[in-house]
């Protein structure tokens, strides 16, 4: 092992040698690298920075691709963290002129930003006054499509008008005006992974937001990768990116609920759509109808074939939704139904039950059967048909026995909140799928086959309380 | 033959070259590393990907005896370290009670508790001195009634072991942080006999399926490698090295074959690497020389291990679809 103390030292400037930070060596280096590691999320043990250190002087820093593998297996015990690492390694060691190109894109970048945070800074303001926001709420205006900035700058400017005449009202439009831009941040600003929190060095941030870049880059294009196809390699990252956006979701709901217990909700929508959609009437507060109730989700999976990777795909995200002891239950269907909601909730059964799902080890063979499935639902567990709840049917509607199924659906919406259907078939197609129209008839359907339409379709129904979308019958 | 104290990573990669594991740096440099740093590792992957392989490649290219660990639901202390042999220690307190109880010259005022039972029979004191009772113990409890499971007779190994602890997610959380402990110091207290310290570090591989979750405590100590599914070259390779007398042609078509297999969604049980080894191999025994129609009607039970899919391929159909894909034709519409 000795003989590899050659490799490093002066090391060769060649493209595949890894440079460390100049003056810090290989221990100051690794400190920086497992300092940023920690600060995306990525636990590392001191202990685990001293084998980094111990494994990059016997494997030496000629050559890239060992060193990247070498310290991978030192440092990354979960495999859903791979990406992280893999975009910060790429990021983290490079050549001193890379590092000067990073930080030049990086201030680029955040001059950007500031000049994005300035102009919403002019333009959210009731008057002459300037909003009580904070940082996040401008640079969520900032990502806003233009059409949407308008829309609020038009709100704000009939809300100056009718201040004018009723001064108690300006306290409410930053209120107002914060809650719009809370519920549309970070979703609908379209940035799937924020900005870190920088650490206030500039090389080791320009380095970070480098990492956080990339990683975002190539999520943005597992988001649109139809899950049936998702191979072997991609899955760690698909499951990364499910658990972030589950996570981050789960977040925006507990401030959501939190809230809601407080003082009932303004309607944000229907208070913008009255008064700026018809122009000149005076400025009044919508308060949400019904009382904001955190639904309780019941999701029932068509396992047979593929669906299974899609099933264990769409229970994943709902249980970092919702944690292990949220409000759902989880069924399984093919020709007749199960529950697994234990399985799920035992501990460690759940990565086991997932490679299970999805080795898609189901296969009985005699058929999907909704309309049996949903008969053993009201049979054994009745009592899970509250008005809280929201069904969720995961299927592509290729099943026996459609005509009980279709009836029994439509009982079952008697009695629940609300039943969407996810389909992974393509909406284009859905035309020339007979058993579609049938299901329309009885549920809200939406296409959903990407962790992308999934994201959308549980942010409307947790969030919205009930998702736009086709009307039911 | 490799020795850890000059172990260089070509080397290693030599050696598992010539040993037939097919391999490629994101492999071998994990292996090499946890060696060099004397730290366990941890492969995980997928049913037959190569991770048992690897500690038995390791043995063989150290020349260093493989003690194996093979883990399961209700593992604990007494059949992965040591335990007493009790039955043996039954045996010799019964010899005792049998033929003695009377203390050797010079020891009767030990105070152990030796007072007279039913060894003062006879009499006058035997041939052969019967120990106290207290020193009766101390041999019931000694080397000699040591029952030695793998994690000890790992660290005990006169030559450096490669110890296997194969499919450490069938245990528990505690058997875990048994494993832990021991792994972190390489030595166990056995009360009655002292510390035992590892003569040598034992090179530790351990496999997980990632049925559950493993502690991060014990994920810290290792290091990590995941093994990927092989990609079709992999496989073929795989199966030259493993099957001899194997024709290029007969290998590409088993790998295809079993391609088309593990693709097909209506299969329950997915045959892996094994299962085409021993695919291969039962072809080459059989001197089958072309995945035809006959020969996949009389071989494909090798690696369909479930009757319905064997159902499932009687199906002229399925059949047919399976041999043009072995032939590397896309299916018929
Ligand atoms: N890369 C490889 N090179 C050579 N042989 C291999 C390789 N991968 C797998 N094999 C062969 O495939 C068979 C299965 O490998 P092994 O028992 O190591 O799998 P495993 O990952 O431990 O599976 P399981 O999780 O079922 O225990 C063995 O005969 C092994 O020799
Ligand atoms: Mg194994």
């Amino acid at each position: 092992m000795t003989g590899h103390g050659r490799a490093f030292g002066a090391g060769p400037a060649g493209s595949r040698a890894v440079p460390l930070i100049a003056g810090r060596g290989f221990e100051g280096s690794l400190v920086a690298f497992a300092s940023l590691l920690r600060h995306l999320g990525v636990g590392v043990s001191t202990a685990e920075v001293m084998d980094a250190v111990a494994a990059l002087r016997v494997v030496g820093l000629s050559d890239r691709a060992q060193v990247k593998t070498a310290l991978q297996a030192v440092l990354v015990k979960d495999l859903s963290d791979v990406p992280l690492y893999s975009a910060l390694f790429d990021a983290f060691f490079v050549p001193p002129e890379e590092r000067r190109r990073q930080i030049a894109r990086h201030a680029q970048r955040a001059a950007a930003a500031r000049e994005g945070s300035d102009r919403a800074a002019q333009d959210l303001r009731l008057g002459d006054r300037p909003l009580s926001l904070e940082e996040r709420h401008r640079r969520t205006y900032a990502g806003l499509s233009e059409e949407e900035r308008q829309r609020i700058r038009r709100f704000l400017d009939r809300a100056a008008e009718d201040g004018r005449r009723q001064p108690s009202l300006e306290a409410i439009v930053d209120r107002v005006v914060r809650r719009y831009l809370e519920d549309r941040s970070p979703l609908s600003a379209g940035r799937p992974h924020r900005e870190p929190v920088p650490l206030g060095d500039e090389s080791l941030d320009a380095c970070l937001s480098e990492a956080c870049l990339t990683l975002a880059e190539k999520e943005e294009g597992l988001r649109f990768v139809d899950l049936e196809s998702v191979d072997e390699a991609q899955l760690p990252q698909v499951e990364a990116l499910i658990r972030r956006l589950s996570r981050r979701l789960a977040t925006m709901l507990s401030r959501r609920y939190r809230l809601s217990r407080r003082r009932p909700a303004i309607d944000i929508r229907r208070t913008i759509r009255k008064n700026i959609g018809t122009g000149g009437v005076p400025f009044r507060l919508s308060h949400r109808s019904k009382k904001v109730r955190k639904p309780r989700l019941l999701l029932v999976n068509d396992v047979s074939g593929s669906m299974a990777r899609y099933a264990a795909f769409v229970t994943m995200f709902l249980y970092g939704l919702t944690g292990p002891a949220g409000r759902v239950e989880v069924f399984i269907f093919s020709e007749d139904l199960e529950r697994v909601t234990d399985r799920l909730t035992s501990g460690s059964g759940f990565r086991e039950t997932m490679r299970w799902l999805m080795g898609g080890t189901r296969q009985w063979g005699r058929g999907t059967n909704l309309g049996q499935a949903l008969r053993t639902l009201f049979r054994d567990h009745e009592e899970l048909l509250t008005p809280s709840t929201v069904v969720l049917v995961l299927s592509d509607t290729k099943t026996l026995a459609v005509d009980e199924a279709v009836g029994r659906l439509a009982e079952a919406g008697s009695r629940v909140r609300d039943i969407l259907w996810l389909n992974p078939v393509p909406a284009a197609e859905w035309e020339r799928v007979p058993t579609v129209a049938a299901f329309r008839g009885v549920a809200r359907m939406y296409e959903c086959s990407t962790v992308q339409h999934l994201e959308r379709i549980l942010h409307e129904v947790m969030l919205r309380g009930t998702p736009g979308g086709p009307l039911r019958g | 033959m490799l020795t850890v104290e000059s172990l260089t990573l070509p080397a290693l990669r030599e050696a598992f070259a010539a040993d037939g594991y097919v391999c490629g740096d994101e492999i071998i440099v994990p292996v090499y590393v946890s060696i060099a740093l004397g730290k366990p590792l941890l492969v995980e992957g997928q049913p037959g990907v190569g991770k048992t392989e690897i500690a038995k490649v390791l043995s063989r290219v150290f020349d260093a005896p493989l003690v194996r660990l093979q883990c399961y639901e209700g593992l604990d202390e007494n059949k992965a370290l040591y335990e007493w042999n009790y039955q043996k220690q039954l045996l010799r307190i019964q010899a005792w009670g049998a033929g003695a109880g009377r203390p050797r010259d010079g020891e009767a005022g030990v105070g152990s508790g030796s007072s007279g039972r039913s060894g003062d029979l006879d009499g006058a004191p035997g041939p052969t001195a019967v120990p106290a009772v207290s020193d009766l113990e101390a041999e019931v409890f000694s080397e000699e009634f040591l029952l030695e499971r793998p994690l000890l007779r790992a660290l005990r190994s006169r030559r450096r072991a490669v110890l296997l602890i194969d499919e450490i997610d069938r245990t528990d959380d505690e058997f875990e942080a048994f494993l832990f402990e021991i792994l972190s110091e390489f030595q166990v207290t056995i009360p009655e006999l002292g510390t035992v310290v590892a003569r040598h570090t034992p090179m530790v591989v351990l496999t997980s399926n990632r049925s559950r979750e493993l502690s991060d405590a014990l994920k810290r100590r290792c290091l990590l490698l995941y093994i990927d599914f092989p990609d079709a070259e992999k496989e073929l390779r795989i199966l030259r090295n493993k099957v001899p007398g194997l024709r290029e042609e007969l290998a590409r078509q088993v790998v295809l074959a079993v391609r088309q297999v593990r693709a097909n969604e209506r299969v329950r049980k997915k045959p892996s690497v094994a299962e085409s080894i021993d695919w291969a191999r039962t072809l080459v025994a059989l001197n089958w020389t072309e995945l035809d129609g006959e020969a996949l009607a009389r071989t494909l039970n090798v690696i369909l291990k479930h009757k319905d899919d064997l159902e499932l391929y009687a199906d002229p159909a399925e059949a047919d679809a399976l041999r043009l894909a072995a032939h590397g034709e896309p299916p018929a519409p």
